[in-house]
């Protein structure tokens, strides 16, 4: 019982913060940050301790337990909870995460006329999330899934008096939706050949499928994550969120509901057979590649971490991919951390922009955009601190998290190339070059805000550093972003620790040689952290060049690239909002437009209607049948017959009685003769 | 006379005498004159045939008295209907009581 | 008690119906006539909510203590035979509810309201009597007691072309009466040579009796020939594509409550009957028509829903979501032949749940489309091309009200994520089992189906952010929020929505058995 009520705290507190804050939230009015943080504390609370138990009680795990919640006879569906190492630490992560954002954002969004809203939103998403991660079953999975992206857009269109955010909010949540798709069907054919909905269930029961469905049936569920972690194709969602208040993109964009795609991935790893996990490799790498391209030309500071985070989430999709699956855990846990603190920072400046740009009374310049900076790291330190501990960590820099987990990832590709050989060069090629690319452009970022002559002095001159309600949390993360945190081992270069071993190992049932696998990623591990070091160091080099040193031109280095179309490319998204646009949108509205029309005026106006039409027709016909012929010609025609016959025979009443006399005599006259003659 | 013949055409005469009376006369008087030739030659029959026919009782010469009540109550109706008409529409020439034409 | 409640129920709205008539001519209270129709409709949610506390769902209608079956018109054996089972139950309390809501939604009727009151009332005591009727010949007059004053209520109340829409709705409808009217007869006419030479209306008797016919009739097999006449009948009603265009002209031109008893009520009893009627006692049919049922179902969910993404007028756009609603329905039902128990429960369980929660749900989307029309007398999304006033043309409808209403704009958030099958709400279970099942049975097709999650989320989300979010609207800053009295409709319907949603055992449980049942007889025909 005291387990059941742990768990399901995590549910129930986030859950009890959004109802009172939801119903109740005006009369709280600014205090409504101090009932949340408490209820999220608690919920802290608990899950350190559920962290601690978990490390020192490994014989007890996993936990789990399962509730009926309805059933028509033969079928049945549960909810329950299913807690293992893996659970309790993205538990730990989310409300740690979690309790820091609302923190942050008792700071940021103060002043907010719909401030308690915001924090029943946080309360909402937070329960849909560890609704995901408690998660024994794809059903209940696939419910909370459902909850985040509603959490998402709530959070996302928050600000719902500006245009822009509720449509990011419409975006986000439709191309979840097309990921939800897949990922139902993709339940369903478990469900059916399997004959459970539990993910352990469906571990143990798959041996007997038929490996081509269930390749299918995996995909099918990745889709879901593919839509959800803002994979390619169904990436768009997550660039336009950024019109979310910057807490919102730190914790859900960054951190949790991302990372939940990659979470899901991994649960259903153990039955992705090879050659659905090749397919998920190369989703990755395209991921992760193409949007550290695009990152390179953004100018807008949110933008930046919005596509680094896409190729950042494409690195763990990848190492799921290739069969590292602890690397793929480790990264996300570290990306959080890190991922976090750079919006926090940057939502940091950017608070700072809107108060200069307040106190200037200018409302037209863009607060986010690099462009407006410059110069920042004096006035205020502790953000460019922190922030500049992030970007080491996501560079990939040793003695930073991101360091190991990324080595990790990539020792990961190039084991999986020295398996398959082949194409399979492009993962690792892909791995290192988005390594390179994210150094560079991550220290652009750093450089264009923080480093140089301020780009405007006006605005320069209002900039504060922000209150330690918002640098508190700055600082926890980033210290959260140093290795030894993962590995207890002053060791930079040592990439294994308690952490590596908690996650521990996975029992694969689709066909993969989990030792063979485990045994090439040892093997690759010293050559991935070499490659990753040059790669690293290159990159961070060309970047110091070009926007500390200025010692390069930018605009002739773009328009060299542009030679062969790469910086167009990168400066416009690789155009796919505008395909999309043409292939899929135009088309599809126009489709739909058509369906109206043809269902309206043509089908029922025109061939419903025309029953109608043609009795209508059919009966003015009758009618007129009915009257001019049966009714004047016969009918009154009889009736003129009969008055022409008497006509003629009235002339013989003359009114002269003798005549009638003369009448009667004469017939009688003629009677009695034939009545003699007969 | 021993035979019947001779009262018979002397009805006959006055019958068809009669006839001609009532159908070629304007005045409606004289008209009534001729229905009373008419009545009167029925008479002359019944009491012929009375006469002459074998019979133990009298029923002929008694119905041909009642003949000459009726047609006397008869003419004494008949002329003040024609008076009505000569009232109603100033002659007693029948041509001019074509009310009932069709 | 038990043995009148059912007859109670139906004919209570009748009684109300008629005490109004001197009431209102003899008492001079203000709105004396709309409080007795609430009292009526409430009296009958009370005595509903009683049945269903004691309601038995394990006992099949001829074990109930609830049914009455007395001779009627000896001369052809009708009898007046009334029942309730699992089927018929969640169809009786959402008509219950949904009157009363309705007489709470139709308190701003100024014209002609006897008339209005009285005909709703007799509406109600028709659409309690389908639900509750066990004898085909009752059925049908009930199923036509209900089509009169519908045809009064739109043309009278109505929008602007609502003689138009009336007839339309009332001319289509009979003619699909009249192919039930043709099943009926051939029914008992058929049966004869089984019943001891008397023919029989008797629904639970033709369960045994119907399978058994096997005449020919011009050269076609006299069971078919039913099937096709029952289903024509029914079609129409569901409303299964191509027989749905009536729907979305009756449902904008009538007045707000009438278009919330049209979808909530009158679109569920097409499925009632095919349930009640055209399954049971033609098993071997639903086989062989099963596919075509189900390809029917992912018809409608599709056509249905783009067709109401390219609306402009809101009410309208609801009225294409009945339809792709109805559609999941229908793919559900058709799951029944599904090689899979599990699969064929799903199914049936989640179309029968769907009739109840698309009830509820339609129910709310079409209240609330209703308050806005009552501030603001327009509808319209985006202003059409041929709008009167060209200056208009093309422009937003409304814009950014969230802001000045926004209670209003969470109770329409809370529907249109019920109608888009969001989880936690009623929706999601129903949709996800009629999908669970027809997938079992029809894999392909199903496939295709689950578009309709995506595409039901484009129109309801694209109308939100258009109608609700974005700038405010210089026009309607001077909007009020709803008031008491709406939200006193939809909360009680939004509360069911959200207790179905989190916790739907409740409503599985009041149907299960008699869905088990009815698989019985038709996986018995496979």
């Amino acid at each position: 019982m005291r387990e059941i009520l742990q768990i399901t705290s995590f549910l129930f507190l986030p859950l009890v913060s959004f109802i009172i804050l939801i119903f109740w939230g005006k009369r709280f009015k600014s205090h409504s940050s101090t009932l949340a943080l408490g209820l999220i504390g608690l919920m802290v609370l608990n899950s350190i301790i559920l962290f601690i138990h978990t490390l020192s009680h490994p014989h007890h795990w996993p936990l789990e337990q399962s509730f009926e919640w309805f059933s028509t006879g033969n079928l049945s569906i549960s909810l329950g909870y299913y807690v293992d190492n893996i659970t309790s630490i993205m538990l730990m992560v989310v409300s740690l995460i979690g309790f820091l954002v609302h923190l942050y954002s008792t700071e940021y969004m103060k002043g907010d006329p719909r401030y308690s809203r915001y924090f029943a939103f946080l309360g909402i998403f937070i329960f849909s999330m560890n609704g995901i991660l408690l998660a024994d079953s794809l059903i209940m999975m696939y419910i909370f899934w459902e909850l985040v992206g509603l959490s998402s857009f709530l959070l996302i269109g928050f600000w719902f008096e500006k245009d822009k955010p509720p449509l990011a909010a419409n975006k986000a949540f439709l191309t979840n939706r097309v990921g939800d798709i897949g990922m139902f069907i993709g339940i369903m054919i478990l469900y059916f050949n399997v004959g459970s909905f539990n993910i352990n269930g469906i571990i143990n029961g798959v041996g007997a499928m038929n490996p081509a469905l269930l390749t299918v049936a995996g995909l099918l569920v990745f889709m879901g994550a593919v839509g959800k972690s803002a994979q390619f194709p169904l990436h768009i969602w997550l660039p336009d969120a950024m019109e979310g208040p910057t807490p919102v993109s730190a914790l859900i964009h960054a951190a949790t509901m991302v990372a939940a795609g990659v979470y899901m991935t991994f649960r259903i790893f153990p039955f992705l057979t090879p050659e659905a996990l090749s397919i998920v490799a190369i989703v990755g790498a395209i991921t992760a590649f193409g949007a550290a391209i695009i990152a390179i030309t953004r100018n807008d500071i949110k933008a930046v971490l919005a596509y680094s985070t896409i190729s950042q989430l494409g690195y763990m999709i990848m190492a799921l991919g290739v069969g590292a699956h602890q690397a793929a855990l480790f990264h996300l846990v570290t990306h959080a951390m890190f991922k976090a603190c750079l919006f926090l920072c940057s939502g940091s400046v950017i608070h700072a922009m809107h108060h200069s740009l307040h106190d200037l009374n200018d409302n037209d310049t863009d607060p986010q955009d690099m462009r407006n900076m410059g110069g920042l790291k004096d006035k205020m330190p502790i953000t460019h601190a922190t922030m500049l501990v992030s970007t080491l960590a996501i560079a990939g820099v040793p003695f930073f998290s991101g360091f190991l987990s990324k080595d990790a990832i990539l020792a990961g590709t190039l084991s999986y190339h020295h398996m398959h050989h082949g194409w399979t060069i492009l993962l690792p090629l892909a791995g290192f070059g988005a390594a390179m690319i994210t150094a560079f452009y991550m220290f652009r970022l750093i450089f264009k805000t923080f480093y140089g002559k301020p780009n405007n002095h006006d605005i320069y001159k209002h900039i504060h550093e922000s209150p330690y309600v918002m640098s508190i949390p700055l600082m926890v993360l980033s210290f959260l972003s140093l290795a030894f945190i993962f590995t207890l081992n002053l060791n930079p270069l040592h990439g294994h620790g308690w952490f590596t071993h908690l996650i521990g190992h996975v029992k694969h049932v689709a066909g993969l040689d989990m030792h063979l696998v485990e045994d090439g990623i040892h093997h690759a591990h010293n050559l991935a952290m070499y490659i990753s070091l040059l790669v690293a160091t290159l990159g961070i080099v060309i970047s110091v060049l070009f926007y500390y040193l200025k010692k390069v031109d930018v605009e002739k280095v773009s328009n060299f690239f542009n030679i062969v179309g790469l910086y167009s490319l990168s400066k416009n998204k690789f155009y796919i909002e505008k395909i999309y646009n043409t292939i899929l949108y135009k088309p599809f509205f126009m489709q739909t437009k058509m369906a109206s029309f043809i269902d309206w005026n043509i089908y029922d106006q025109k061939i419903v209607d025309a029953w109608g039409w043609i009795t209508l027709k059919i009966s003015k016909y009758s009618a007129i049948s009915d009257y001019s012929i049966l009714d004047q010609k016969i009918i009154d025609g009889t009736s003129h017959l009969v008055q022409y016959i008497s006509s003629k025979l009235r002339k013989t009443q003359s009114g002269i009685i003798q005549n009638y006399l003369l009448g009667v005599l004469a017939v009688l006259v003629i009677t009695i003769i034939v009545i003699n003659q007969i | 006379m021993d035979y019947i013949q001779p009262y018979l055409m002397l009805s006959s005469i006055l019958f068809s005498m009669g006839i001609y009376a009532v159908i070629t006369r304007k005045n409606a008087v004289a008209i009534l004159m001729g229905i009373e030739l008419i009545l009167n030659s029925a008479n002359i029959n019944f009491i012929a045939f009375n006469r002459f026919g074998n019979f133990n009782t009298l029923d002929g010469h008694v119905f041909s008295i009642f003949v000459i009540v009726l047609a006397a109550a008869e003419a004494a109706v008949a002329l003040a209907i024609i008076i009505n008409l000569f009232k109603n529409i100033g002659t007693v020439d029948v041509d001019q009581a074509r009310e009932m034409k069709g | 008690m038990e043995k009148s409640i059912l007859s109670l129920l139906i004919f209570l709205p009748v009684l109300g119906a008629i005490i109004m008539l001197p009431v209102s001519k003899y008492i001079k209270i203000p709105n004396v006539i709309k409080y007795i129709a609430l009292g009526t409709t409430g009296l009958q949610l009370l005595l509903a909510g009683w049945l269903y506390m004691n309601f038995d769902a394990s006992l099949s209608v001829m074990e109930s203590p609830f049914t009455i079956q007395v001779e009627w018109i000896k001369h052809f054996n009708i009898e007046y035979f009334i029942g309730i089972d699992g089927l018929s139950i969640p169809m009786v309390l959402l008509t219950a509810l949904l009157s009363f809501v309705c007489i709470l939604a139709s308190w701003n009727i100024d014209k002609k309201i006897l008339g209005y009151f009285s005909l709703f009332l007799l509406l109600d005591a028709g659409m309690m009597g389908v639900f509750l009727s066990l004898d085909f010949f009752l059925f049908y007059i009930f199923w036509e007691v209900m089509l009169l004053p519908m045809y009064f209520l739109i043309g009278i109340w109505g929008g602007p072309q609502r003689h138009y829409a009336a007839i339309k709705f009332f001319l289509y409808t009979l003619f699909g009466s009249l192919f039930m009217l043709l099943a009926m007869i051939g029914l008992y006419y058929f049966t004869i040579p089984f019943n001891d030479g008397i023919g029989t209306f008797n629904l639970i008797k033709l369960i045994e009796l119907a399978p058994q016919i096997d005449a020919q009739l011009w050269g076609y097999n006299v069971q078919w020939l039913l099937w096709i006449s029952l289903f024509i009948g029914f079609a129409i009603k569901v409303p299964i594509f191509p027989f749905h265009t009536w729907l979305p002209l009756a449902h904008v031109e009538a007045p707000t409550a009438i278009s919330v008893i049209l979808a909530g009520v009158l679109l569920k009893m097409g499925t009632y009957g095919l349930l009640r009627i055209s399954y049971p006692l033609l098993p071997g049919e639903v086989v062989a028509f099963a596919y075509t049922l189900a390809i029917l179902g992912v018809i409608n969910i599709l056509w249905g829903a783009l067709n109401a993404i390219a609306q402009i007028d809101m009410k309208k756009m609801v009225a294409y979501s009945s339809v792709s609603h109805m559609g999941y329905v229908l793919l559900g039902m058709a799951a029944v032949v599904s090689p899979s128990a599990a699969g064929a429960e799903a199914g049936m369980n989640g179309a029968v749940m769907q009739m109840f929660n698309h009830g509820t749900i339609t129910a709310m989307l079409f209240l609330l489309v209703g308050v806005l029309y009552d501030q603001t007398h327009h509808r319209w999304i985006v202003y059409p091309e041929n709008h009167d006033n060209q200056d208009l043309a093309g422009k937003l409808g409304f814009g950014g009200l969230a802001s000045q209403m926004p209670i209003y704009s969470a109770c329409v958030a809370l529907a249109f994520f019920a109608g888009l099958g969001l989880p936690a709400l009623s929706g999601f279970i129903s949709e996800a089992l009629c999908f669970i099942g027809g997938f079992s049975a029809f894999k392909l097709l199903t496939v295709i189906g689950t578009l309709g999650i995506l595409l039901n989320a484009i129109y309801f989300l694209r109308a939100y952010q258009r109608v609700f979010l974005g700038p405010l609207n210089k026009a309607y800053e001077k909007l009020e929020d709803i008031n008491t009295r709406e939200l006193a409709t939809v909360v009680p319907i939004a509360f069911l929505v959200l207790l179905f949603g989190v916790y739907p055992k409740p409503l599985v449980d009041m149907v299960s058995s008699a869905i088990s049942s009815l698989i019985s007889i038709i996986q018995g025909a496979i």
